[in-house]
């Protein structure tokens, strides 16, 4: 990568989105983990109920409470109910008061059900961590492609009815620091399937009209692996056209031949991706083992790049 | 093969993004209505792949009727793809007789803002669209293709949810809490806080909207408390589809989890990708190759060897993930070929094995 490309990677908030199932918080974990081998302090924010750090890293589910996963890495996971008693402790600054406006039946019921609440409490938590200064950087997992989108939308949408109000300073906030080129960078995590592409230039599109944003990177993940060369291809398509399903050897031909497609839609994709898409990228090879062996070999990649 | 029982009538694909399962509820969808059933699948998933997967230009709101391939008596798809903002448009006036009273609704900020996004709108949408398709006449089957992951777990629990929040008292409470009478001070108080917490602004707007939707209210409780039953019943099913690498599989436990920890009833777990076809019918035995691919013959084994390798890791992490639910399973394979009309969708899913059945 050139000098130029690595900047995004450098900012200390950075937000990971991209279709599920690309690999997402495999790449997050990655980055994190070649972050702590650089010396920095790296943390995962995770959002919702799945903790992907604790499959990733074969440690313990995060928790509210940042807590370190793997060497160096500490994870946490944003839960609806104590990001709302931090909300509401930084309003009314008492922590028994906002346990009790929290255990409050009607207003939990009211706080449980309402669109909006959720997010809200999740974008303040997202900033208070940012404001930490224990941490550098802060990688955030958003879930998914419309997960993604409704976070970055959700302060355009309350702006509407949240004139004025503690509400709004919570999206006042967390808007200067998405706005902030200095401090953060959004990136889109893909592989080169064709679903997936088209989702992640639909993706980019929408992303990229919303001038606040700041995108970094495009980061390509699982490149199947290229098995035979040019004439080596003509040569098993001429022969399968050729061989009667009934030699022994054909099945192994076709297999072979799946195999080169499954190259070639990837290179097909990634064409597509390069014309379309006008970010600094990162590309990772397939990997069969499991997640642990993964992280490190992606994470050698990255430290290859020098980012840091 | 995968089958719904013959008694359900509501069935729900959950599961992380990306492993299909949009492809895989349409393939049951038509596998159901082959067999003679009249169904209609639902997706609340705004990506365009169920329309892809049924081989048909675009999906709407109003559901299009599916060409089945082959000739089934009874047999009929119904496919529709749930738009938020339509459909809470659509319910807010079907339920009311005033249509002066819905406009005010219709036009309240609070309603504008929150029926267009959020992932809480979108699952009360299609907890109404549920609740609308179960009774409509027409349909013996639906079957919902349920948003990714977390979005996909908001919508189950969104009955449940509603009906707590329009419990008539809470709604009462929040409404009358703003009079100063004695008997609610304590509701006073807790809105005083709230106040606090919220900021005036977005309390008053509450107010508001509560009050507009106030003759929606029971409507809204009753259905929600129907679905929230129905998810319970015998005759709904749930089917988790997953990937079969280490990864996925993960992921799987984690949604099973979800769903068992909701007295939901998993059918069915279904694993996808998990194996190529030509596999099976590769040579395990040392084969003899023509002169003309002697070069080739270490490179060629090799990628067999690969793809063998990586089917049978698949293969024994469902066995494990079975071992240790207590369940069976089945597996789907990869398509070789894209699965772009319904003939290629209903050969698709009649390959499906069954792995490590149920003791």
């Amino acid at each position: 990568m050139h000098a130029p490309t690595r900047e995004p990677l450098t900012r200390p908030v950075q937000f990971f989105t991209g279709k599920g199932g690309v690999g997402k918080s495999t790449i997050l974990g990655a980055l994190a983990t070649a972050a702590a081998r650089a010396g920095k302090r790296p943390l995962i924010v995770e959002l919702g109920i799945h903790t992907s750090s604790s499959r990733l890293f074969h440690g313990p589910n995060a928790g509210y409470e940042p807590a370190e996963v793997a060497p160096g890495v500490c994870a946490t996971r944003v839960q609806f109910e104590p990001a709302l008693v931090d909300y509401i402790t930084s309003r009314l600054k008492l922590r028994p008061i906002a346990n009790l406006v929290v255990k409050n039946n009607s207003l939990r019921r009211l706080f449980m059900a309402a669109p909006g609440v959720d997010e809200i409490v999740t974008l303040h938590r997202v900033a208070q961590l940012a404001a930490d200064d224990r941490w550098d950087p802060i990688l955030v997992d958003l879930e998914s492609t419309g997960h993604a989108l409704m976070f970055f939308d959700l302060p355009g949408v309350l702006e509407v009815f949240l004139k004025d109000g503690p509400l709004r300073q919570v999206l006042d906030s967390a808007t200067a620091l998405v706005r902030d080129e200095q401090r953060c960078a959004v990136h889109i995590v893909t592989v080169p399937e064709p679903l997936a592409v088209n989702e992640t230039i639909q993706l980019y599109r929408r992303l990229r009209e919303r001038k606040d944003l700041h995108l970094g990177c495009l980061f390509i993940n699982r490149i199947p692996r290229v098995w035979l060369d040019e004439a080596e291809q003509q040569l098993v398509k001429a022969e399968l056209d050729l061989a009667s399903a009934a030699e022994p050897w054909a099945p192994n031909l076709a297999l072979a031949e799946y195999l080169v497609q499954r190259r070639k839609t990837a290179d097909k994709c990634l064409r597509g991706l390069r014309r379309d898409i006008d970010l600094p990228t990162m590309t990772f090879d397939a990997h069969d083992e499991d997640s642990f062996a993964i992280i490190e070999s992606l994470s050698q990649a990255i430290e290859q790049a020098e980012v840091w | 093969m995968i089958e719904l029982p013959r008694d359900c009538r509501l069935a729900f694909c959950v599961g992380v993004g990306g492993v299909g399962k949009t492809t895989f509820a349409a393939a049951l969808a038509l596998r159901e209505a082959v067999r003679g059933r009249s169904v209609l699948v639902l997706t609340a998933d705004p990506a365009r792949r169920l329309a892809d997967a049924l081989g048909i230009h675009g999906l709407r709101d109003v559901p299009s009727d599916i060409q089945l391939p082959s000739h089934a008596p009874g047999g009929e798809l119904h496919a529709a793809m749930l738009e938020t903002k339509a459909s809470a448009d659509e319910i807010i006036r079907r339920a009311s007789d005033d249509q002066a009273r819905a406009q005010r609704v219709l036009d309240n900020r609070i309603y504008q803002a929150f029926s267009n996004t959020l992932a809480r709108s979108h699952a009360y949408a299609a907890m109404e669209r549920v609740h609308e398709a179960v009774h409509d006449p027409r349909y013996d089957l639906v079957v919902v293709d349920t948003p990714p992951a977390q979005s996909s777990i908001e919508i189950l629990d969104a009955p449940a949810r509603l009906v707590t929040f329009l419990d008539q008292r809470v709604v009462r409470w929040f409404l009358q809490a703003s009079d100063d009478s004695p008997t609610l001070r304590g509701g006073a108080i807790a809105q005083r806080l709230l106040r606090t917490v919220a900021g005036d602004s977005l309390v008053s707007a509450l107010t508001e909207f509560l009050t507009e939707m106030a003759f929606l209210r029971e409507g809204f409780a009753e259905r929600a408390r129907y679905v929230r039953d129905l998810m319970r019943s015998p005759s709904t099913s749930f089917v988790l589809v997953s990937s079969a690498d280490s990864v996925g599989i993960e992921a799987a436990k984690s949604v099973a989890a979800e769903v068992v920890g909701r007295d939901f009833e998993l059918a069915h777990v279904v694993f996808n990708r998990a194996f190529i076809p030509e596999i099976g019918r590769a040579d395990h035995a040392p084969v003899s190759y023509p002169d003309s691919l002697a070069a080739l013959v270490p490179k060629l084994e090799r990628m067999r060897a690969a793809l063998v390798e990586e089917e049978e890791q698949k293969h024994s992490n469902i066995v494990a993930f079975c071992a240790e639910q207590g369940t069976g399973a089945w597996s789907l394979p990869e398509a070789t070929r894209p699965l772009g009309d319904t003939s290629a969708l209903a050969a698709w899913i009649e390959q499906g094995r069954p792995v490590a059945p149920p003791t």
